[in-house]
């Protein structure tokens, strides 16, 4: 099972999460095939 | 990545663990703030956005899982949060000591534990450790300045 990467929908709630986990963020610019 | 890398259990591991994951297209405006122009382009970012590591390329599990770790590891050093940065790179050096980041954890490694104890030897050790392990990376050539400290 590949890992769940979300599309990003909300830039402001991905770095609040980021604030609220202490996580960084891993950001993949995918080319849809 | 999709088809070798990102399905390999250490990397679904880290991934879902160590970091929030998030995918965009590579066109729009988001891109273009951070200047995206090839695919795949890889970000390690803080909760302020801030860009902190970028990878453009493939690499297989063994390399891209410490380039995580590393990436992490430059996103504590850069909030001057050199504890967690030296626990991410041992982790690092530890468990992937011949992977393509391994140099530069080592370099990075040298200057948390300066900045941490002002110990100057620290940064000596990592150019030996450099020139010992990994004489022809660039890592080795940067840290060549610190053969001069006592």
């Amino acid at each position: 099972m590949p890992p769940e990467i979300k599309w990003l929908e909300d830039w402001d709630a991905a770095l609040a999460q980021a604030a609220q986990t202490r996580k960084n963020i891993f950001l993949d610019f995918f080319l849809p095939t | 990545m999709g088809a070798v890398t990102y399905p390999n259990a250490e990397v679904i591991t880290y991934l879902n663990t160590e970091l929030i994951t998030l995918r965009l297209a590579p066109s729009g405006p988001r891109a273009d703030a951070f200047f995206i122009r090839w695919t795949p382009s890889l970000l390690i970012l803080d909760n302020s956005g801030a860009e902190h590591h970028r990878q453009v390329g493939f690499l297989p599990p063994e390399h891209f899982l410490p380039a995580l770790m590393l990436g992490n590891a430059k996103a504590s050093f850069a909030r001057a949060d050199f504890a967690g940065a030296l626990t991410r790179l041992e982790r690092l050096l530890a468990e992937h000591p011949q992977a393509f980041a391994a140099p530069e954890a080592v370099y990075l490694r040298g200057i948390c534990l300066y900045r941490t104890t002002k110990d100057a030897s620290n940064l000596k050790k990592a150019w030996q450790h450099l020139s010992a392990a990994y004489p022809a990376s660039e890592w080795a050539q940067r840290s060549a300045p610190y053969r001069l400290l006592s």
